[in-house]
């Protein structure tokens, strides 16, 4: 009887936050991925970047339903300054340091992205900020009560 | 207890806040970066026939481009290279548009000039032998002020010489005359007009001046020359074999001393 009741308590607390995330993602999943895919012509990128974006939606989506279901954790702020950390990582990566080169056929195309690079970055080094700061904060609520 | 706890949430939604604005900004940022460059129309015009003076060849290459976006276009720079087979430099030739503002169209025409006078100084053998030349394009700005872009690409060019295959055949001697009567030859693949002066210099074998020839060259393009120049020498002079010095003059190049043997 007890353990039912725990169970029960258990789907209450979680099935709100399951909703949330599936919601969540979908719209996320829709917003990152499918908008830009519809909205870059054919061509206009080469095939290793449209899989960046498909990385990218995952990463997004993925910590997002994370992050959710560990909401009112503190596992919270970990997975979202994890998510910050990967973010960072992925950009780098996939925006070459800074500098994107391309070839098509006989044309040799760089971009230098520093400047984006480091806008994305500074973004999310204030995200991990504010997931250290909201860390910090709720373990001194949870020492209070 | 509640004071302390006001700052640090306070702090936590500014933070909040702000990456959110951040974000905003950089994906509003981004799209507009991509929708303005997917917007900038730029067109090649029709290349101007080649022109011709002091020892210069230009090609001017016209284009426009329509910068139809929502940020400035600055610090354009179109440069063409023109580089031999060996990698050799012959010609760099540069265009510098400063700022292309939002909603503007600039023609400008993009001049490339190859120095013939440098080429018969320096690269002699283009002008008797055909061949290939690379041409690098690059063309370099920054878009938004913010993003540096540059394309490049490279071409061959084929390079037909003006003096092709040029031969000095055998002279023969009109002892009567006193005339040395030299045959010449070559063919012109360049694509313009040879129209100069062809001044040959006859030398014996101890080195010593034993007369000189001019005669008038006019070959169009893709044409063969073949005639003679007559040169009265100083019979008493004269050796089995020696040299000749040969010097060519026209409005578009100047070349010589190109040592021959008879």
């Amino acid at each position: 009887m007890n353990e039912n009741d725990d169970g029960k308590r258990f789907v209450k607390k979680m099935l709100p936050k399951v909703l949330k995330a599936t919601f969540g993602s979908i719209i996320m999943f829709l917003l990152v991925y499918l908008v830009p895919s519809l909205l870059i012509p054919e061509g206009f990128l080469p095939p290793e970047y449209k899989l960046s974006i498909y990385v990218f939606a995952t990463i997004i989506v993925v910590f997002l339903v994370l992050v959710e279901l560990a909401s009112g954790t503190i596992f919270q702020y970990a997975l979202s300054f994890l998510r910050a950390l990967v973010l960072i990582v992925f950009f780098i990566f996939t925006l070459g340091h800074g500098i994107i080169t391309v070839k098509i056929e006989t044309f040799h195309i760089v971009v230098d992205l520093t400047v984006f690079l480091a806008m994305l970055i500074l973004v999310e080094l204030l995200g991990m900020t504010k997931n250290v700061l909201g860390a910090i904060h709720f373990l001194s609520e949870k020492v209070e009560k | 207890m509640r004071t302390e706890e006001e700052p640090m949430k306070q702090a936590l939604r500014a933070l909040g806040w702000a990456t959110k604005i951040i974000w905003i900004s950089v994906v509003v940022f981004a799209l507009t970066v991509a929708y303005s460059a997917m917007n900038i129309r730029a067109s090649p015009g029709k290349p101007q026939p080649p022109l011709f003076s002091n020892g210069l060849i230009t090609i001017s290459l016209p284009f426009f481009i329509n910068n139809t976006g929502f940020y400035d276009m600055s610090e354009l720079n179109m440069t063409t290279s023109i580089k031999d087979y060996d990698g050799t430099l012959i010609s760099t030739s540069t265009t510098l548009i400063p700022l292309i503002p939002p909603n503007s169209v600039v023609e400008k025409t993009h001049n490339v000039s190859v120095n013939l006078d440098y080429i018969t100084q320096n690269l002699t053998y283009l002008i008797f032998n055909d061949s290939d030349l690379t041409i690098d394009a690059l063309i370099a700005m920054t878009f938004a002020h913010a993003i540096p872009f540059q394309i490049s690409t490279n071409t061959t060019m084929r390079w037909g010489a003006p003096l092709y295959n040029f031969s000095m055949g055998e002279p023969f001697f009109d002892l009567t005359t006193q005339e040395m009567t030299v045959p010449l030859s070559f063919e012109n693949h360049s694509p313009f007009s040879i129209n100069g002066t062809m001044r040959l210099e006859i030398y014996n074998g101890n080195n010593e001046w034993l007369g000189s020839g001019t005669t008038q060259v006019i070959v169009p393009p893709n044409s063969a020359y073949k005639d003679e120049i007559e040169v009265s020498v100083d019979v008493s002079k004269l050796t089995e074999k020696g040299n000749a010095l040969l010097y060519f003059e026209s409005p578009a190049f100047r070349l010589g001393p190109i040592t021959l043997e008879w």
